[in-house]
Formats: structure tokens, C-alpha cells, sequence
């Protein structure tokens, strides 16, 4: 087999088994038929096009969804309306009440008894945590939780080493800072000793 | 404690810095004199000392929140995915 032949035969093994997992995890973060089918083709025609960069001792599911993802990300940002007034308007508030936690010398203004949940074992399992964290990301500025998703969907653990498409991640840590702390609040405020 | 912090505050960092400090933290290189300055403030203030393992609980968790699987598998209708995959083909020539 020439290399064409051979790269052409590679992509639609990965077609056969992958797509229907990419198009699953596409219509879950999307809600919408049409745009995940979309970004299923997307994403192999990325594969296809940078499939030069793919290194051997890279998983292809793990790299056809780092694409996904990618490009989920995009869309979600084109769909972004909250540039506009309403939007701007949710970010300065969220702005000035984390600026609200600290007092006049930048240190936290502590109302007395701080409520201590990181203690408690096995946080991560427990689902009366997971709501709370679920409602108050719902909390977020539009854009706050835009940046919380983009940092976390997919981040790669350590042991993949699968070298991602020219893509440059922007970083949004000064938000992700933020609405960190926006979230501890929110948890602090819901959770019950 | 307001004069305590208000001390730790001037010797080390404010709260407020040591938090971005936390975020950032793996990505920057601090000096020294920073690194003790961070560590020390830690070690004293109890809300800041709080904060960096509820920092840590809050990411993973949010990770595992954006990452989680779907209840339900859906799958795309065999007319789509040739149509998909006519796309692709076409790609490759």
C-alpha cells in the first residue's frame, strides 16, 4: 500500500470506530443534531489534514477527541452572545463582588467562623456536592463558565502524550481565577456542616 | 486577627495575591524570597491555608464535571454518516 493509500485506510478505521463516540459526546455538549454532526466531520477533516503530526504512541481516540473538543470550544465562543450589554453587565458585578471578598488591605474579610468542606472525605463522589457545584457554575458570568469549560474539557493528565494540532489555547487564568473564587463562596454559602 | 493579617499582609502577601498566586502557582517560577514569603503565609493564615486545597478540590472537580459521560449514547442515522464520510473522502484526494 502506497502512504496515501495507507493514511486514507487509517482515517476510515478511525471513522468506523470512532464517530458514533465523537457524535455522542458532540450532541451532549451541544444539544443540537445538525451541529454535532458538523463538528464530527470537522474534527476528522482536521484528523485528515493534520494527520502527518500524529505520533505513534498516541492513543487516536484521545486525539480525535482533543480535536472535538477543540473545536466545541469554538463553538461554544461563536455562540457567545454575552459581548453585549446584558453580558458585560453580569461580568462587572461578578467583578466587584469578588472584589467584595477581600477588605480595604487586600485580605479576606473573614465573617467568623469560616465553614470548613474540604475536609470532608471523599468530596468528589458525593452528590449532594456535585449539585451544589453544578448550581452555582450556573451562577457564573456566561463568560466566566465559558473559561472554566475551556480550561477543564479534556485537560490532559499526565501519561498521554499525544501532540495537539496547532492550536493555541488562550489562558484565562485571571477569570478562572475569579470565578474560582466566586465558587468557593457559592459552596461555602450552600453546604451544610 | 484583623491587625495580625493586616502584618502578614505587609511581611508576605495579601490574601487577595496569594490566591492568584495558588492559580498560578505551577505555570510561573517565583523567586525564594517569594516562594518563603507564599509558604509562610499558608502555613498562618487559615483562610488562605482553606482556599488552596478548596482550589484544588474545586478543579478537579469542575474537571470532572465538564468531562463527564453522557447518560445516554446517541448514535447518527447510516444515511449521515456516509454523507460524513463522502466529506471526508473527498478531503483525502
Amino acid at each position: 500500500m502506497s502512504n496515501t493509500e495507507k493514511t486514507n485506510s487509517t482515517i476510515k478505521s478511525w471513522f468506523d470506530r470512532y464517530a458514533d463516540d465523537l457524535y455522542s459526546w458532540a450532541f451532549y455538549k451541544t444539544s443540537a443534531k445538525e451541529t454535532a454532526e458538523d463538528l464530527v466531520q470537522e474534527t476528522f477533516l482536521s484528523a485528515v489534514r493534520g494527520i502527518e503530526g500524529f505520533q505513534n504512541n498516541c492513543e487516536p481516540k484521545t486525539w480525535l477527541f482533543s480535536i472535538l473538543n477543540h473545536k466545541i470550544i469554538d463553538h461554544y465562543r461563536k455562540n457567545n452572545k454575552s459581548s453585549g450589554l446584558n453580558g458585560k453587565k453580569a461580568e462587572r458585578k461578578a467583578l466587584e463582588q469578588t472584589d467584595s471578598f477581600f477588605d480595604a488591605n487586600q485580605n479576606w474579610k473573614v465573617p467568623g467562623e469560616e465553614v470548613v468542606w474540604e475536609a470532608e472525605a471523599h468530596l468528589l463522589d458525593n452528590q449532594a456536592f456535585k449539585e451544589i457545584l453544578d448550581i452555582c457554575v450556573g451562577k457564573l458570568p456566561d463568560n466566566w463558565r465559558l473559561a472554566v469549560v475551556s480550561k477543564y474539557l479534556s485537560e490532559k493528565k499526565t501519561g498521554q502524550i499525544c501532540r495537539e494540532l496547532e492550536v493555541t489555547r488562550a489562558n484565562y487564568w485571571q477569570i478562572v481565577h475569579r470565578a474560582k473564587l466566586m465558587l468557593k463562596k457559592c459552596i461555602d454559602h450552600n453546604w451544610e456542616r | 486577627m484583623g491587625l495580625m493579617q493586616k502584618i502578614l499582609g505587609k511581611l508576605t502577601f495579601p490574601c487577595k495575591e496569594v490566591t492568584e498566586i495558588i492559580e498560578t502557582e505551577k505555570a510561573t517560577e517565583l523567586s525564594v524570597g517569594d516562594k518563603l514569603k507564599f509558604k509562610i503565609h499558608l502555613l498562618v493564615c487559615k483562610v488562605c491555608g482553606a482556599y488552596k486545597k478548596q482550589s484544588v478540590l474545586i478543579g478537579n472537580a469542575l474537571s470532572r464535571l465538564t468531562n463527564a459521560p453522557p447518560k445516554n449514547q446517541k448514535k447518527m442515522d447510516a444515511a449521515t454518516k456516509q454523507k460524513i464520510w463522502k466529506e471526508i473522502e473527498e478531503e483525502q484526494d
